[in-house]
């Protein structure tokens, strides 16, 4: 293990004593994203990072990695806290092809390595969150044996309970059956139009508060029908509850 | 009346008291009677080493009515104290007073029923050969022996309108202007909207003095509304608790939620964050300000739980903090009262036996609260640091609390597993006293009731106000700690670095010069070319996943790891990854300038005392060759 690896700067992580939780999102920017896919892909960044801001308990504790794919695969945001003022830039889509595995195994490392950093200083942390958004699939060099390596470290980890898969198709070019494989325990990956984007992320600006304020279970993220809610009644109905 | 006091009398010669009895008899008329006629029979009474604490804590807290029952009945004790009747235990627990007295046939316990003492006495489990005599609003219930009492009065099991998930139907919402309405038909007014959460709107009103809460749609469940009913029958009336007062409806008599006493300033959970946090807000404060806090903090947990009241989902986002003295709970409409259990809850501060339950299933129990109050007094002491977060520790939080991971006492011969950041030397500041009881807390899941903690805690502000330590650090909010400058719990101090992004690129320029900081962000040093387009390697070590499997032609070198997350050398990704990063998090470039002067500086320290040491002799030489030739 890293004990002896000094080569965590901690001012890095912020000196907060609250419990992390590490997002990172693995985002597609490949050719087919152009124009208003990753238009609406970036209000629905730009909302959910304003959500996690506003909320005094998701700001310090939310740390947020940003990977983009298309071409190359870039580190569009490190890990860090959100300062109240900070503002984060609008995502470009490029003209090239989609090297999802790679974006993925690079996400798998760069939460690696943030978890050896707060073990290495004594941060407690959430297990981390890896939201992948694509629209297509694997294209590029060896892009089909890199999907399958992410599909096997990603259901590894999945297993052991160690990260929280979102994988979210995007439009009708999405390989659902490769991108289903990538959770073992989503039933379904999320499927949604580009129009759905604001409310993909106030789903997951809401599940992240869930987890960091009222203590939800991290199972309870992959059922996405709130099976607990009981049904609506009437007042009358209601006081007879109350009636002893 | 009478009948069943003289029953009473017969039970013993030595009344233990415990202080919600004596509170209800003083409080409906009835103590003239029973402790005059106690005190013209001859009998004893007995209080532990807590019930003066209580009695402190109920002066303190309480509006007028219930604080001048407290100097009645430190008057009542007067008198029998200056007949010698008075018995003050040395034991300061309930569960050590009661084990004190379990095998005298001749004492009798007074209680009120489902207090925190019965149900104490009832998770003991042990045989007890006192009496007991029961204290309920109606009348007062004798039973020769333990035994009996607890077999025939039961605890509360969970109401079945827990069960229910229904909510009431209001498609409303309240807003600034609009009048609620109390009880008894007096609007109110939503002056102006404070914070919005999870489960409703916490609204100004008319009367400065108090806040509405207002629910959110699909919030009021039938356990919800019941609670606060009852809540606001019990009518708390403390300083600083923000318990329910009023329950409040729409014109047509609509639940929609509650009013409440005003809190103030930021909830604790953000005040105790880490040094940067505090030191931030609070520069001037010591240990003896985090010590204050903790004290008060005890002091309205006591108070509510003197009340019957668990209060269950015990946080420091829960409480807000004006300055030292004032402190404020909230979140009061989900505490657990009589036979409603408190829905809510966090694992940091949640007993390990209840996490696998559904929290509004269980009825919690006073031992539940205490290894919640011993969390949230380590971490207010830490200055917000959980007791079981350590380094190089498990996967996750729960399992070290379940395996009683406490890295404070593992000794200091090995690298310490102490979160970074002087928590260790907070540690050693403490008393031995304190630091006692976290490792048997925290070590072998002792659970001290509040008042211990409370006491032990009021030692340590005891020792911090006379001064008795010589050591002037262990006075300081981090002692033998300077959180004050930058880089300072890195080991590598010299780069001011923001993210660890950039600590990784410059790791593989192998360059700690400022303005590498500057070129990150403009850089076009692309690693990941899937495209098979030349990448421009940093160093020798530079991998890329595409590269390598054109590298092997394609076979499965590309990410053999089994476990990425255990990546052991975390230089290897950080070579490895030389990406582009867009958003630089690091200072605005104006500062550049001055860091550079700051990295200089720092970075020729040597050359520059050895100039400074230079120009100093060459003074002195001078000055030698004045004097010489004078």
């Amino acid at each position: 293990m890293a004990k002896k690896d000094k080569a965590f700067d901690a001012s890095d992580f912020g000196k907060s004593t609250r419990r992390r939780l590490p997002i990172c999102f693995c985002l597609d920017i490949s050719g087919s994203m152009a124009g208003n896919p990753i238009k609406q892909l970036n209000d629905g960044l730009q909302s959910f990072f304003a959500s996690i801001r506003e909320n005094d308990e998701t700001r310090a504790a939310a740390d947020i990695c940003v990977v983009t794919f298309g071409g190359t695969v870039d580190i569009f945001l490190p890990f860090g806290k959100l300062e109240k003022d900070h503002s984060i830039p609008r995502i470009q889509a490029t003209t090239s092809l989609t090297p999802i595995g790679e974006g993925i195994l690079t996400a798998l490392e760069l939460l690696a390595l943030r978890k050896d950093g707060y073990k290495h200083l004594g941060i407690k942390y959430y297990q981390p969150w890896l939201v992948v958004i694509t629209d297509g699939a694997p294209q590029g060099e060896s892009a089909i044996e890199n999907m399958e390596k992410a599909i096997d470290a990603t259901n590894e980890l999945e297993e052991k309970g160690r990260l929280v898969v979102f994988n979210i198709g995007v439009g009708n070019g999405v390989d659902l059956t490769l991108l289903k494989r990538l959770s073992i325990k989503r039933a379904e990956p999320i499927c949604i139009d580009s129009a759905q984007f604001s409310k993909l992320f106030e789903f997951l600006g809401s599940s992240s508060s869930s987890i960091v304020s009222s203590n939800m279970k991290e199972d309870a993220l992959y059922d996405l029908v709130d099976s607990s809610k009981g049904k609506s009644v009437a007042m009358d109905e209601f006081f007879k509850y109350l009636e002893d | 009346m009478t009948e069943s006091f003289d029953s009473v009398f017969s039970l013993g010669d030595k009344f233990l008291l415990e202080i919600s009895a004596v509170q209800l008899l003083f409080a409906d008329g009835r103590s003239e009677l029973f402790f005059g006629t106690l005190l013209n029979s001859e009998k004893i009474l007995v209080i532990n080493k807590a019930f003066r604490h209580h009695i402190e804590i109920i002066s303190k807290q309480a509006e007028a009515q219930e604080k001048s029952q407290a100097e009645a009945i430190t008057l009542m004790l007067e008198q029998f104290n200056n007949k010698g009747r008075l018995i003050e235990s040395l034991n300061l627990s309930w569960e050590s007073f009661i084990r004190e007295y379990s095998e005298d046939r001749y004492a009798c316990l007074v209680v009120l029923e489902h207090s925190f003492a019965v149900e104490r006495i009832r998770d003991m489990c042990a045989p007890a050969a006192f009496s007991v005599c029961v204290v309920t609003p109606g009348e007062i219930r004798p039973y020769s022996h333990l035994g009996a009492f607890l077999s025939t009065e039961l605890s509360y099991s969970v109401h079945p309108v827990s069960k229910t998930t229904d909510y009431l139907d209001a498609k409303l919402h309240c807003n600034v202007g609009d009048k609620v309405y109390d009880d008894e038909g007096q609007p109110i007014l939503l002056t102006e909207k404070i914070s919005t959460g999870a489960e409703g709107i916490v609204f100004r009103t008319d009367d400065p003095k108090c806040v509405a809460k207002i629910y959110h749609t699909g919030v009021i469940t039938p356990l919800r509304w019941r609670k606060l009913i009852h809540m606001t029958k019990k009518g708390i009336n403390a300083i600083g608790i923000c318990w329910p007062s009023k329950l409040l409806y729409t014109y047509n008599k609509l639940p929609v939620g509650f009013l409440m006493q005003v809190g103030a300033g930021h909830t604790l959970g953000s005040v105790f964050d880490g040094p940067d946090a505090m030191l931030a807000e609070y520069p001037e404060w010591g240990r003896l300000d985090v010590v204050r806090v903790a004290l008060r903090v005890l002091e309205k947990i006591m108070y509510l739980h003197i009340h019957g009241v668990i209060i269950g989902d015990i946080q420091m986002k829960n409480m807000m903090m004006k300055d030292t003295e004032h402190i404020y709970l909230i979140d009061m409409d989900s505490v657990q009262i009589e036979d409603m259990p408190c829905p809510v809850g966090t694992e940091e501060y949640t007993s390990p036996e209840l996490w696998d339950y559904s929290f509004s299933d269980v009825l919690r129990r006073p031992v539940h609260e205490d290894f919640s109050c011993a969390i949230l007094v380590f971490s207010i002491l830490f200055c917000g640091q959980h007791p079981y977060a350590q380094r190089f520790g498990k996967e996750t939080l729960r399992e070290e609390i379940m395996e009683k991971s406490f890295p404070y006492t593992h000794g200091s011969s090995e690298e310490s597993l102490v979160p970074i950041g002087g928590y260790d030397k907070i540690w050693d500041a403490l008393t031995p006293k304190l630091r006692d009881l976290f490792a048997d807390a925290f070590c072998k899941g002792t659970r001290y009731e509040p008042v211990e903690w409370y006491v032990a805690v009021l030692e340590y502000k005891k020792e911090l106000t006379e001064k008795i330590y010589a050591d002037d650090e262990a006075y300081r909010l981090f002692p033998h700690t300077d959180h004050s400058r930058v880089g300072t719990l890195s080991d590598k101090p010299k780069m001011y670095k923001k993210t660890l992004r950039e600590a990784m690129i410059d790791a593989s320029t192998g360059g700690a010069y400022p303005n590498t900081r500057t070129n990150v962000s403009s850089s076009e040093n692309l690693m990941y070319n899937s495209q098979g387009k030349p990448v421009e390697p940093q160093t020798a070590a530079n991998r890329s996943f595409s590269n390598h499997a054109q590298a092997d032609g394609g076979s499965s070198a590309t990410h053999s790891e089994k476990e990425p997350f255990k990546s052991s050398d975390a230089s290897k990704p950080a070579t490895g990854q030389t990406a582009k990063s867009n958003a630089s998090r690091g200072k605005p470039q104006s500062n550049s300038f001055f860091m550079s002067i700051k990295d200089f500086v720092n970075q020729n320290k040597l050359l520059l005392l050895l100039s400074i040491l230079l120009a100093l002799v060459f003074t002195l030489l001078m000055i030698l060759i004045g004097m010489v030739y004078d």
